[in-house]
């Protein structure tokens, strides 16, 4: 072989540096030797198609998207289906009639703080200060295609729900979801709407409402109760032949189909309009029933009608009964000789830097070390989570073996991204070093290179989750394996708790993600290592800039609510059980 | 996309429909009619098509794969949006290949700032060969693409052992030890194996 070629090929093959004199030299065969410049063209095609025939294949996840690709896994059927329907009424939206959209699709960012912003001040205003409006913004709230982008701004907030069905549009609506214009159906439970210029109306399935503008809707159907204090009395309802229903106070409304509609004024009084007719008050503890183009007296009966007291009482009780399903499954996994490590995050005293392993094998040092992680709320009232904001906020933990089969399940909450990569776990070896005689330590792997079998645990920006498991390092660098997942985290999840979980079987390289439930991603690991390590690191590590590629910062900013690791593979069955405990009640 | 120190090796995946590949029942210009009159489905067709030898010219002119497929993707994106640019007369592929050249450029211009010495000889090497590489791949055919796997498996097993490993970085010193071999006889039988599987690629489709 020749040996300029030799040369050129370990260089172009990043094996072997030259020097200028070299390159220069080389550089000029290229350019004058036409023999030369084939030779050396054809070998380095042939290395790029052995190359890319033998590698996997890629996921292409922005072309998928842009092409709607179906996900392989019935995970993302309903949600799909969801989005299928709502990008339909949009269609229809936009050929004239509104239709209620959520604002994973807002198209500015500024829109979405300018609406916080009203959210709050009117909480403020309205004397609520203690109870907690969620306002979930997606950072990257870019439209998921071309056709949705032309989404409506939103009004209002799904604040609260118990027991709620929905259907229609509102197919899949979460607590603390934004909502634009448009109709949505609750077929079952109570459903609490706040507006964003001040009002409240609760709902009672079955019902349909019509959300108009920050400030009007209409009652297609079913009972609600309207709260209109402060600034929401600027507040309109209307309901089928009843228009400009303005009160000063609390009134109910229930309209039943073909059938007459009521109006109670609770506290203050209501005045409306019927089919056209003059502005009639209705005066406090009274009611009125329309039907049949008359306005008649009723009896005032303000029990059916939905209130907030109702509201929070259901809500407890199934957060009561809920939290203790939890617990009982909780105490059952912190029992099972294979469960390496429990954190459920609850605690009869929580220490500042202290997170309890729960697991019956738990030694010492797998009791974490919390290093700038906060204590905040967890998935239930009475227990805690972990909230990591800053760049090293993060728990630390000894948990040294090694492990041919492993699977890690996190309930986590990612409140936004500000990185690009957020490390929800990796692994660690001890810091080795000798002392100088000088005093100054000296580290036998300054660069924090992983040793084979260490593993990482990302989320990245694009809402993908990857499991990594280190196949060696050396000059050329880290060299990981990975696994990773379609995109699992939309803009609709954030500020929502998810269970995330994967399996890993080194004997075979499988590797299967779950997100919430159910299998996303199967993959099967090119060089499987067992896993092996000393430390494991939750939440932000603190790295020095050579092992980070592109210098990139990890950031999780979101809290971690329970984390099991389990020295064997769990099923689909009970990781499947494992969410449907832990999943929150609303 | 990867790069500096740190080597990426995604893991296989199940194919997905967006990567399975059956040429016989390909018909570009009415693929090509299809997604212009809005069945964007049937642009994965073009993109299983087209997949492999787009993402081999990239990776011949840049060190790492992932970074080759990170632009492969953005070149299908860049396809999928201005289709209507493209002249049924011309050679798919080789429009393909012009974008590819033209995400490289920008690559490599975004890039340049962090290059060591090593990076900037190679994206000189890569700018003195574009012509080269361009003609090699619109040599190349699907058949020869598809031939290649099977090509592989019948090298005589050292070679294969080389091919399959491949000799990016540090893994040709590895080889070194592994199969007990100078670097010069390592980079020789590669050499060997490469011209053996373009005889083996040709030759099985002349």
């Amino acid at each position: 072989m020749d040996k300029d070629l030799q040369d050129l090929m370990a260089a172009w093959l990043d094996h072997e540096e030259l020097s200028e004199d070299r390159q220069l030299e080389l550089r000029k065969r290229l350019k004058g030797d036409a023999e030369f410049r084939q030779e050396f063209a054809e070998q380095t095609q042939m290395l790029s198609l052995t190359r890319a025939v033998q590698a996997s294949e890629p996921r292409w996840l922005q072309l998928e998207e842009l092409l709607e690709h179906s996900p392989q896994f019935a995970v993302f059927a309903d949600e799909i289906a969801f989005e299928e329907r709502v990008a339909a009424e949009i269609s229809r939206a936009e050929g004239g009639n509104g239709f209620a959209l959520l604002l994973r699709w807002l198209t500015g960012g500024f829109a979405v703080a300018g609406l916080c912003v009203a959210l709050f001040v009117t909480a403020f205003q309205m004397g609520k200060k203690s109870e907690r409006v969620e306002v979930h913004v997606p950072v990257s709230a870019r439209p998921e295609s071309s056709q949705l982008a032309k989404s409506t701004v939103p009004i209002a907030v799904l604040a609260r729900t118990a027991k709620a069905e929905w259907s229609g549009n509102a197919a899949n609506l979460q607590t603390g979801e934004l909502l634009g214009r448009g109709r949505f159906k609750i077929e079952n439970g109570l459903a609490q709407v706040d507006f964003i210029d001040g009002a409240r109306v609760i709902l009672r399935g079955p019902a349909e409402l019509d959300l108009r503008s920050g400030n009007s809707a209409h009652l297609v159907k079913g009972s609600a109760m309207c709260v209109v204090k402060g600034p929401g009395q600027a507040f309109e309802l209307s309901t089928p032949g009843l228009t400009e229903v303005r009160g000063s106070s609390e009134f109910g409304l229930s309209v039943k189909a073909n059938g007459p509609t009521e109006l109670h004024a609770i506290s203050g009084s209501v005045k409306f309009r019927a089919e056209g007719g003059d502005l009639t008050e209705v005066i406090e503890a009274t009611a009125i029933r329309f039907a049949d183009t008359r306005v008649q007296a009723a009896t005032y009966e303000p029990e059916f009608f939905p209130d907030l007291t109702e509201l929070k009482r259901l809500e407890q009780e199934i957060i009561a009964s809920r939290s203790v399903d939890w617990y009982d499954h909780a105490l059952g996994w912190s029992h099972e000789p294979e469960t390496l490590l429990h954190y459920t995050f609850m605690s009869d005293v929580y220490q500042e830097n202290r997170l309890e392993n729960h697991a019956q094998t738990a030694t010492e040092k797998s009791h974490g070390m919390i290093i700038g992680a906060k204590w905040s709320d967890g998935r239930w009232p009475w227990k805690k989570a972990l909230e990591f904001r800053n760049q090293t906020d993060r728990v630390l933990l000894g948990l040294p073996g090694q492990h041919d089969k492993l699977t890690l399940a996190t309930w986590i909450r990612v409140d936004t991204f500000t990185q690009e990569e957020n490390i929800l776990l990796r692994s660690k070896q001890p810091d080795r070093w000798t002392m100088k005689d000088n005093g100054e330590r000296v580290y036998e792997n300054p660069e924090q290179q992983p040793d084979r079998g260490e593993i990482r645990w990302v989320l990245n920006r694009s809402g993908v989750v990857r499991f990594q498991v280190a196949t060696g390092s050396g000059e050329a660098g880290q060299r990981w394996d990975v696994a990773a997942t379609p995109r699992v985290l939309k803009e609709r999840g954030i500020g929502h708790w998810a269970l995330l979980a994967t399996t890993y079987d080194a004997t075979d390289g499988s590797v299967m993600h779950y997100w919430n439930g159910r299998p996303v991603s199967k993959s099967v690991m090119t060089d499987p290592a067992p896993l092996a390590f000393e430390y494991l690191e939750l939440g932000n590590p603190n790295l020095s800039e050579d092992v980070r590629p592109n210098r990139t910062r990890y950031g999780f900013f979101g809290a971690m609510g329970e984390l099991l690791i389990s020295r064997r593979i769990l099923n689909e069955a009970e990781i499947a059980k494992f969410y449907l405990a832990g999943k929150p009640a609303s | 996309m990867q790069l500096g120190t740190t080597h990426v090796r995604i893991a296989k995946v199940r194919r997905t429909p967006l990567q399975m590949h059956n040429p016989s029942d390909f018909d570009l210009k009415s693929t090509i009619s299809s997604v212009k009159s809005g069945d964007r489905d049937a642009f994965r067709q073009i993109v299983r098509h087209f997949g492999l030898p787009l993402r081999a010219f990239l990776a011949s002119q840049l060190h790492h794969l992932d970074d080759a497929d990170d632009l492969a993707q953005d070149v299908f994106l860049a396809a999928f949006n201005h289709l209507d640019r493209f002249r049924t007369e011309e050679d798919f592929g080789a429009w393909l290949r012009g974008i590819a050249r033209n995400k490289l450029k920008t690559y490599f211009r975004s890039h340049s700032r962090r290059q060591s010495a090593m990076e900037r000889f190679r994206n000189e090497v890569a700018e003195v060969m574009e012509v080269d590489f361009e003609k090699l791949a619109g040599d190349l055919r699907e058949e020869q693409v598809d031939r290649l796997l099977s090509c592989i498996s019948r090298l005589p097993d050292k070679m294969r052992r080389i091919v399959r490993a491949g000799l990016e970085g540090q893994r040709a010193a590895e080889l070194c030890d592994e199969l007990e071999m100078k670097v010069g006889a390592l980079y020789t039988m590669n050499h060997r194996a490469n011209k053996l599987l373009r005889e083996c690629m040709i030759g099985e489709s002349a």
